[in-house]
């Protein structure tokens, strides 16, 4: 077929920069390119992905994403258009690419990544890969932490190659962007890398009401202070920033803060800014990235050319700069090292909201759906709402120093499993 | 509650046609007066490859004003397995119409165009490659050596940037020829803003006397709010008292680092010990800027430029000002009072504002004795330069004709990249040779399955040829990227196609948008097996 002249050449011809296991067999790499993968997000990065994807052989494409077309969407996600707006995304993009693309299957879901192993908690292994193209650290950590718990090992304790499900990760700011290949278990995960991060920016309560210096300030105060102090809109209602009557309310509110401190600068745009935590994105940086990480993706399938290892970052900004690097695992990550997490809680807690909001919150852990806690010592699962309700009812409102010893160590899983090898989190509690 | 300007109560569609709403995330990136000058450009593509409308496609988004397609191809069977801009029955129709056509309706405030048009007797008939004239930008795919030059030569007589886009198999490349620019706003990451607290000037040397943390009776709010560039300047006066200005910088970061644990764990004192470095590492001329002057164009005559007016001028103004630019004015946040904060700033924006009235002088002393109109002291050109005077550059592109001169001088640029440890340069090489094989056989290296062993020798032979014309050695370019490109024989790879179609549309941007930021200089090159890239001039 002339149309195969887009890799035959690759997927025919061998190649010392290939994988040790390329068979040169255009037949198998079709086959290989025929299984389904995943692609978390339709959104500036979601929309190149699937397009290069589908351009590039990939037939049978999974496509998750919660969200719906915004007007602003329209400078850099092309699979969009005016009428689209409101509609979800990921089904948008689904039928714009399968038209194109006929030989293509994609198949889309409206939700966020975490709701599908509710409703299936293997739904992500029949993936040969997954390709992320998210805009929040805590979703990668999420998707992250499952694959690498999927990862299961024999009886003699070696990796089960099927259960190795790889991750690429593209990320953009700006001019700025970033490809991450990570092979769990095997490589650096994303939390070996946690670091890197820079933590949020946080305006202290002190300046942005008392000693505000800049329009942020004054901006950010009118966002988490002003708005619950006066409920403008009613008691419990939350800023919706698509409503512009709410943004306005937060704009004049900001302008008027600012004009005490004689400060200047507040701006509708500015308040959409702060308030929104906009990022600026631009269609280049987006193409390139995905493009980046759907040559991945090709290359990983079909096993025809060596892989990134396995950070590569670009900035258009300054001409066109790349670097390419290996980063290493951490051998004390918490979530792919397999050793024991030290933790320091409030012995009072209950269950319940150690479950609830410790586990969820802390940022080393990050846990979604919990399904079963294991007391080590014991032996016995005090947290397993599927297979032992009673009990796990009983515990809830206890205390957790009456549920366990200071220093004891708990297994935290959360995907459901009876196999012994498939791995959860083993965190060492320490009680304040 | 009246409504900020800029709010109305649109439908969607009056939104979607709204450029303040619809390019809102990318004016926040490069700012609304490189949107208004992309909203005024026209660009050309030759060749509707896929590479080509990826870049294409990336410049009809943000809203380039309008675009034509010059193409003689009819859409093959290929094109619909590589290009996102053609139908899986538009095959057999023209090209050019087929891909323009699909790229116009992903924006309609841009104006799309074709030429059904053989790309290369165009460019080579002398009368009608005047057709290129038209265009602010043309980017050019799929092309021989010779007719790429024959199109870089017109392109560089008629000062229009040009885009070279090329793209096989697992490698790619983008070349770009632009006539010199000069750049008033590179929006460089502010790591070392120009506070001059080793030297403050009168009044910030008032201010500082006025509100640092040495002062008897102070209040524990007026310690815990010092303003670091109140404890760093007093640090240093103390610091350069005893050890003159030359001291060990060590020795002065310890010295304020025990300000910071006798103070506590305190914000300002934190951010003071942070950026010791300010005291020595901001230049009173950095290299940019001195370049520019030594430049032949700071000898302005009549027909020069502003910006080099400017430039003349603030040469002149540093002689007079003990060697200072004039202060750039902004100031990073710090932990402070309002109060305090507020009045720093105003002790930089008047001094900013004096240093600007200074150099309007010394401009319009020049304009008047050069026959020129003089500028007002508001001037909006004149404001931005100084705001900028740090950042301020200018870029001399190498054209194409010098690039394939194949000079020795350009072998010793290559091999500082290597010594830099930057391998992928050797791929630059390679798809050269790769080029030379093309010119000399009228295919790729490869093409055939049967040619991809038999080729080897063939383009290794281009390959010593010009290694051997830039005087470096025959081990540059190893055998196994040879082959590898044999491998690859012209094949395309969407992926690829849409790296470097947006590596090329950035670019178009940056050069079209002002310039603004850093404009590539000259060449940069991708390989999609590693996944690395270089940029460098060729």
């Amino acid at each position: 077929m002339a149309q195969d002249g887009r890799y035959a050449k690759l997927l025919r011809r061998p190649s010392q920069k290939a994988f040790p296991d390329f068979s040169a067999n255009l037949d198998e790499s079709k086959e290989a390119l025929s299984k389904p993968i995943l692609v978390v997000g339709a959104g500036g990065l979601g929309c190149e992905l699937l397009k290069d994807l589908a351009l590039v052989g990939f037939t049978n494409i999974h496509v998750i994403d919660g969200d719906e077309v915004d007007v602003t969407n329209l400078n850099r996600q092309f699979l969009f258009r005016a009428d689209d707006v409101g509609q979800p995304k990921s089904t948008v993009a689904a039928k714009f690419v399968m038209k194109r693309v006929p030989a293509c299957k994609i198949t889309s879901y409206c939700c966020w990544i975490q709701d599908m192993v509710e409703k299936d908690s293997n739904f992500y292994r029949q993936f040969s890969i997954i390709v992320l193209g998210l805009d929040s650290i805590k979703a990668r950590r999420w998707m992250n932490s499952h694959l690498v718990g999927l990862v299961a090992y024999d009886e003699r304790g070696d990796l089960i190659p099927s259960s190795v499900i790889p991750m690429l990760d593209g990320g953009t700011e700006g001019w700025k962007g970033s490809v991450r290949a990570f092979v769990p278990k095997v490589a650096a995960c994303f939390e070996c890398a946690i670091d890197m991060f820079p933590p949020a920016e946080k305006f202290q309560e002190c300046t942005m009401k008392t000693n505000p210096r800049q329009p942020e300030h004054c901006i950010a105060w009118a966002k988490t202070m002003a708005w619950t102090e006066e409920w403008p809109f009613g008691k419990d209602v939350s800023i919706d920033t698509d409503k512009p009557e709410h943004m306005t309310w937060l704009f004049e509110k900001a302008k008027e803060h600012a004009a005490k401190f004689n400060i200047e600068g507040v701006t509708y745009k500015k308040t959409m800014g702060v308030v929104k935590n906009i990022i600026p994105a631009i269609a280049s940086t987006n193409a390139m990235c995905a493009a980046a990480t759907a040559n991945e993706a090709f290359k990983f399938v079909t096993r025809s050319s060596l892989p990134l290892n396995n950070w590569m970052m670009f900035n258009s900004g300054t001409g066109a700069h790349t670097y390419t690097y290996e980063h290493e695992r951490n051998p004390e990550c918490p979530t792919c090292a397999g050793k024991p997490v030290s933790v320091t809680v409030d012995g009072e807690q209950t269950l319940e909201t150690f479950i609830n909001e410790f586990l969820r919150e802390d940022s080393r852990l990050m846990f979604g759906s919990v399904l079963n806690i294991r007391h080590q010592q014991s032996s016995k699962s005090i947290y397993w709402p599927k297979f032992a309700k009673k009990r796990t009812a009983e515990n809830m409102p206890k205390k957790m120093n009456e549920l366990i010893s200071d220093g004891d160590s708990l297994l935290v899983k959360d995907r459901d499993s009876m196999d012994q090898n498939s791995s959860g989190l083993e965190l060492t509690v320490h009680f304040a | 509650m009246a409504a900020p300007v800029g709010y109305k109560a649109q439908t969607i569609a009056e939104q979607a046609a709204d450029p303040t709403i619809r390019y809102d995330r990318q004016t926040r990136l490069w700012g609304a007066n490189a949107q208004r000058l992309l909203m005024s450009a026209r660009v050309c593509l030759v060749n509707a490859t896929a590479a080509g409308a990826e870049a294409l496609k990336n410049l009809v988004l943000p809203g380039f004003k309008a675009f034509t397609i010059l193409d003689a191809a009819t859409v093959s069977e290929l094109d619909t397995g590589t290009n996102f801009f053609v139908l899986p029955d538009s095959m057999g129709q023209p090209r050019a119409k087929v891909v323009s056509e699909l790229l116009q309706e992903l924006n309609p405030l841009v104006e799309g165009a074709f030429v059904n048009d053989d790309p290369a007797e165009l460019i080579q008939d002398p009368e009608r490659i005047k057709f290129f004239s038209a265009f602010q930008a043309v980017i050019a795919t799929d092309l021989s050596e010779r007719v790429t030059r024959t199109l870089a030569s017109f392109l560089a007589a008629q000062s229009i940037p040009l885009f070279v886009v090329r793209a096989n198999g697992l490698v790619a490349s983008l070349r770009v020829q632009a006539p010199d620019m000069t750049i008033v706003e590179q929006k460089l990451d502010h790591t070392f803003p120009d506070l001059r607290l080793n030297d403050p000037w009168p009044q910030l040397k008032e201010f500082i006397e006025a509100n640092h943390h040495l002062r008897p009776d102070l209040s524990s709010e007026e310690y815990t709010h010092t303003p670091f560039v109140c404890i760093l300047a007093k640090e240093w006066e103390r610091f350069t008292a005893e050890h003159g200005t030359d001291g060990p910088k060590g020795v002065f970061m310890k010295q304020v680092r025990t300000c910071c644990t006798a103070s506590g764990v305190i914000d300002s004192f934190q951010e003071a010990g942070a950026k010791c470095m300010l005291l020595w590492s901001v230049p009173k001329v950095p290299a940019n800027v001195q370049a520019l002057f030594d430049a032949e164009e700071s000898n302005i005559s009549a027909d020069s430029p502003l910006f080099w007016i400017f430039v003349r001028a603030m040469k002149d103004f540093t002689e007079s000002h003990e060697g200072y630019l004039p202060l750039p004015g902004s100031l990073p946040d710090m932990t402070t009072t309002n109060r305090v904060y507020l009045a720093l700033q105003r002790v930089f924006n008047e001094k900013a504002a004096a240093d600007r009235a200074a150099m309007c002088d010394i401009v319009n002393g020049h304009l008047k004795s050069l026959g020129r109109e003089e500028l007002a002291p508001s001037d909006e050109q004149l404001k931005l330069f100084c705001k900028n005077s740090r950042e301020v550059t200018a870029i001399r592109v190498r054209s194409l004709e010098d690039e394939y001169a194949s000079s020795k001088e350009q072998g010793e640029r290559i091999n500082e990249k290597l010594m830099e440890g930057e391998t992928s340069i050797a791929w630059y090489l390679a798809m050269r040779a790769e080029e030379r094989f093309h010119t000399k056989y009228n295919r790729h290296a490869g093409a055939d399955d049967s040619q991809v062993e038999t080729d080897l020798p063939m383009l290794k032979e281009e390959c010593t040829a010009l290694l051997s014309e830039l005087s470096l050695p025959a081990e540059t370019v190893p055998d196994e990227m040879l082959h590898e490109l044999c491998r690859f024989g012209g094949g395309h790879l969407h992926t690829m196609a849409a790296f470097i179609g947006g590596a090329t549309a950035q670019e178009v941007i940056k050069v079209i948008g002002g310039p603004v930021f850093q404009p590539l200089n000259n060449t940069f090159v991708y390989n999609g097996i590693e996944s690395a890239g270089v940029q460098f001039e060729a």
